[in-house]
């Protein structure tokens, strides 16, 4: 069905629509930004801080959508995990699993388009603003979590507001996006999360102190937030969410990684006046309040921030980043060279034993005595 | 920078609190390099502070993932309340939930295991804990009545001194505790006449059992009954040294009396 409606938009959309920086992420990632880098965007006008365009009046307004997509060949975790987050996001949007070749050419523009051509065609054809794919790669051993806006969000959320200039370059390319390698997922499915929650309540959003601290090294988590906002917080008035409040969504950055846990927000009252009085005086407020692990938790740890979707000019590296390819090879290369070195030494003692018969000469009287 | 700047900018869609739900709490996390990096200079004059969390340690940095969202939720709360969001789900409103009843049914199965678990480890525990106990207390038990013992025999002693010193001036003779238990216990006639054919003591076997004299020997053989005869085997073997006199009739010995006096 999905790839039906593929092919049907490889005819119609031009070729504009598919900006030259999406680009075939299957390629190394370091290739893309040398070569964006080269095109620089227009510096950018230091436009203040626009006024949200959405009136919130507890009516359905922030009518966002959210693509939630895994490549084939995902491991039973991961299409867990998915399982999770689709039952958590009441505004996210189910496709089947993405199989692309190397050389899918998203709308026929011939160079080779890739996921993320693939995805953000996807994204349009579902009215998707925000995208989650989750990618697996190395039969299921890595996964990359990729959260972005796609080109058809910001092409209409901008619509109205100003046409500058750098606007208009985000209009094309959509984005930011952000390529994360996941890691340490538990999903809800574990019985050591004992929490339980509404279907489609509206999570608060918790983010630490440092995703809005002004820090420049910490500027890239801002975007992070914000995507996150979009992609987790549910839309207030949205017809699958439920009125009330009962769970918090917690993100922290420690270690130079994103941890991400959901909790329960658990109220209890006191039943009798004398533990109601107790506990005002403890907390001030006649209900306590605790949080239980609902799950899913996992780590996120940022690779590489993009200004387009899936692709663009590099706005954020994460250097301390380790390729868990380049983990195993290290780990092969070590096994390896034990082998070398024990193959080494066997030679190494052969020629010595060798060198030593040689060197002896043959005693003449050595046989006199027997 | 300045492309990421732009970047941040635009990728804020400033919605307010009611729609976007977004708290930021204050309070950093205690986590190593990332909370010195956050801290301010007046703090570091402070001095040293609260010891950096190592995030390896699973349960200090799910403790400090927890405050640092509970803290969120009471900021959520005080918001809510501002917007005029109802926050509380009433008692009475239900709601289809994410975790079905049968996964919420195998979560409580499995607390109740796991109490259940702990509590038979407790148990085992303290059973073992018990039995060293009982076997220390028996041990107690029986030293004490070794000792009783031993201070009940060293008091007899005692007193058996004594008696011998006392009863000094009566010509020293000396009691002898067994055998007098033993006379005033009695020993039956049937007994001793047993021990008069016998023998006592040593060992037994084949010198307790009849030989072909003792078989042959009906002296001790009364028809009318009673049990005196065993001892009389010597009148029978012959030899009348004992058994020189015999026993007068009644009247003659009670007219042997009255001649007497």
């Amino acid at each position: 069905m999905a790839k039906k409606r593929k092919q049907q938009l490889v005819e119609d959309t031009p070729q504009e629509q598919v900006d030259e920086s999406v680009h075939d992420h299957a390629d190394d990632d370091a290739a893309i930004s040398s070569e964006e880098e080269d095109e620089s965007p227009p510096a950018p006008a230091k436009a203040p801080p626009t006024a949200s365009a959405i009136t919130s009046d507890g009516r359905y307004h922030n009518k966002q959508r959210l693509l939630l997509i895994s490549s084939r060949g995902v491991t039973a975790r991961y299409r867990h995990l998915l399982e999770d987050l689709r039952t958590l996001i009441p505004h996210a949007k189910k496709e089947s699993k993405l199989d692309v070749g190397k050389n899918y050419s998203g709308s026929g523009n011939g160079n080779g388009g890739g996921y993320g051509a693939a995805v953000n065609e996807i994204a349009e054809v579902r009215g998707c603003h925000t995208v989650m794919f989750l990618e697996c790669r190395k039969r299921g051993q890595d996964g990359y979590l990729w959260l972005g806006r796609t080109c058809h969000a910001n092409s209409q959320m901008q619509m109205a507001e100003s046409t500058n200039a750098s606007t208009k370059h985000l209009m094309i390319s959509g984005g930011p996006s952000v390529k994360f390698h996941i890691t340490n997922i538990h999903t809800m499915d574990e019985l050591k999360l004992t929490g339980n929650c509404m279907k489609g309540s509206r999570p608060i959003l918790s983010f630490d102190s440092q995703f809005s601290s002004n820090d420049p090294n910490l500027s890239h988590l801002q975007i992070i937030k914000h995507l996150m906002i979009d992609v987790f917080g549910t839309p207030r008035g949205h017809p699958k969410s439920k009125p009330f409040v009962d769970r918090v969504m917690a993100f922290y950055y420690a270690d130079g990684k994103i941890w991400v846990r959901n909790y329960q927000i658990l109220e209890q009252t006191a039943t009798n006046a004398k533990e109601a009085q107790t506990q005002r005086k403890l907390t001030g407020q006649s209900s306590s309040t605790s949080l239980i692990e609902i799950g899913p938790r996992f780590v996120l740890n940022p690779i590489r921030i993009f200004r387009g979707s899936f692709g663009g000019q590099t706005l954020y590296v994460n250097e301390e980043f380790v390729n868990p390819n380049v983990v195993r090879s290290l780990e092969k290369k070590e096994k390896g060279e034990r082998y070398v070195k024990r193959k080494g030494a066997e030679k190494k003692r052969k020629r010595y034993e060798e060198e030593l018969t040689a060197v002896v000469p043959v005693d003449p009287l050595g046989d006199v005595f027997r | 920078m300045t492309s990421l700047i732009s970047a941040i900018q635009s990728s804020n869609r400033n919605l307010p609190f009611a729609e976007s739900f977004t708290v930021v709490p204050p309070t950093p996390l205690p986590f190593g390099p990332a909370a010195v990096l956050n801290k301010n200079p007046e703090e570091e004059e402070e001095g040293e502070g609260p010891q950096p969390v190592d995030i390896h340690d699973d349960l200090k940095r799910e403790v400090a993932f927890y405050d640092t969202a509970l803290e969120a939720v009471n900021l959520a709360r005080e918001e809510c309340e501002k917007v005029g969001i109802p926050f509380r789900r009433p008692e009475d409103f239900f709601a289809e939930m994410v975790k079905t009843d049968e996964h919420m049914a195998k979560v409580k199965d499995r607390l109740i295991f796991e109490t259940k678990k702990i509590e038979a480890v407790q148990r085992r525990k303290s059973n073992k804990e018990q039995t060293l106990m009982a076997k220390e207390r028996q041990a107690h038990r029986l030293a004490e009545k070794a000792k009783a013992k031993k201070d009940h025999m060293s008091a007899v002693e005692e007193w058996k001194k004594n008696a011998e010193r006392s009863r000094g001036g009566l010509g020293g003779k000396v009691v002898d505790v067994e055998e007098e238990e033993d006379r005033l216990r009695g020993v039956g006639k049937k007994r001793a006449a047993s021990d008069r054919k016998y023998g006592y003591g040593g060992k037994r076997g084949r010198f307790k059992q009849n030989d072909k004299k003792t078989l042959d020997d009906m002296s001790g053989f009364r028809p009318r009954g009673g049990f005196g005869g065993v001892g009389q085997k010597t009148v029978a073997g012959g030899s009348k040294k004992k058994g020189g006199k015999k026993r007068v009739g009644k009247r003659a010995r009670d007219a042997a009396r009255s001649a007497s006096t």
